[in-house]
């Protein structure tokens, strides 16, 4: 079975947390167990949570309308952000396969500032949405 | 004729690159007007211009009545939990009571043919839904002048029938931009080509679409 890339990261760590408290402290892994029951839940909690209903409950209160619509808008830029992020890097894997090398570094470089202009205009269209929706100035 | 869009003498440059150079034309109430043209030729900087977001060097821009509006990436239009809390969004915002703004943000999701999924997130639904959802945010707000940018880029041929099918259903003025000339062809009455910023030929679609030596003149072909 296929680990969930965001997973990789926690079980390493997990791992490294583990190896230390059996060689270094020579006693059972229990801060790296309790942090993957954490994660697990956590992730859990993430994936069942009503997340619709809830912002629809926070929209319909005056109090809760505008932290609500700042987290939403905080959770799509985010997304925003992500997709750009993957998309060039996978354009910059295919245009740069060989590593380490002048133009590996070069194009990095290149790729990882194009990031920003390329978001920015994300960000631009996205309050283009706003305006047209009469939400913004 | 009763206008509804009127664009006089526009003029629009990103610094020393002059994208518009001179356009008019208006768009009678409830008329379907395509924009066709090819790639750098001002298409979506016209109706960036149209819609108040970017401010032209020279000339007038005149909309009357509300106006609603379908982004090539409809991804930017939608970010709420479900499509129908972004439907109902602007609804609210306008000062609507929230079973009133509910009920229309769901007439409009249902004009669409997206009533029965309007509690799934927008990053969840295919492009073509994506971009009908676009559609129903724009359309719950009840526009007099609708202005669409590349409606039916990455969509297939059954997306671009349905959406073809909702459009013609409508009763605002249409401008659609795009450079699917079969989908204009169904869309549009009359054709506007744009090229290097100017309108080079503004007539019945039928009647541009058949004259080949301007298509291929034009890029479109």
């Amino acid at each position: 079975m296929r680990l969930p890339a965001a997973w990789v990261g926690i079980v390493v760590f997990a791992a490294v947390l583990a190896a230390v408290e059996i060689l270094v402290s020579r006693r059972a892994p229990l801060i790296a167990l309790r942090m993957l029951a954490v994660a697990a839940a956590g992730l859990l909690l993430f994936r069942l949570a009503p997340w619709a209903r809830m912002a629809e409950w926070g929209l319909s209160r005056s109090r809760t309308r505008k932290t609500v619509l700042y987290f939403l808008f905080l959770a799509h830029f985010s997304r925003i952000f992500l997709e750009e992020i993957f998309s060039l890097y996978h354009a910059w894997k295919l245009a740069a396969p060989s590593r380490w090398n002048r133009s590996w570094r070069r194009s990095l470089a290149c790729a990882t500032a194009s990031l920003f202009p390329r978001t920015l205009r994300r960000a631009e269209r996205f309050y283009a949405a706003l305006l047209l929706k009469e939400m913004a100035h | 004729m009763n206008e509804a869009v009127r664009v006089e003498h526009l003029e629009f440059a990103y610094g020393p690159r002059h994208v518009l150079r001179g356009v008019s034309f208006a768009i009678a109430q409830g008329e379907s007007v395509g924009l066709a043209g090819p790639n750098g030729a001002g298409k979506s900087t016209l109706l960036w211009c149209l819609m108040g977001l970017l401010k032209p060097a020279a000339g007038q821009v005149g909309i009357r009545g509300r106006l609603g509006a379908v982004f090539q990436n409809p991804e930017d239009q939608l970010f709420m939990p479900s499509i129908l809390l972004d439907v109902m969004l602007p609804l609210e915002n306008r000062g609507l009571p929230r079973a009133e703004a509910r009920e229309r943000a769901l007439s409009a999701l249902a004009a669409v043919g997206l009533e029965r999924i309007a509690d799934r997130p927008a990053h969840e639904l295919s492009l073509g839904e994506q971009k009908r959802a676009a559609l129903a945010t724009a359309l719950a707000l009840q526009p007099d002048v609708l202005l669409l940018d590349e409606p039916t880029s990455e969509l297939d041929p059954r997306s671009c029938r349905l959406l073809a099918g909702h459009l013609n259903r409508l009763a605002c003025a249409r401008l659609i931009s795009s450079h699917h000339l079969e989908f204009l062809a169904g869309t549009a009455t009359r054709l506007l080509i744009l090229d290097e910023g100017r309108v080079v030929a503004d007539g019945p679609t039928r009647d541009l679409l058949a004259d080949e030596d301007l298509l291929l003149r034009h890029g479109l072909k």
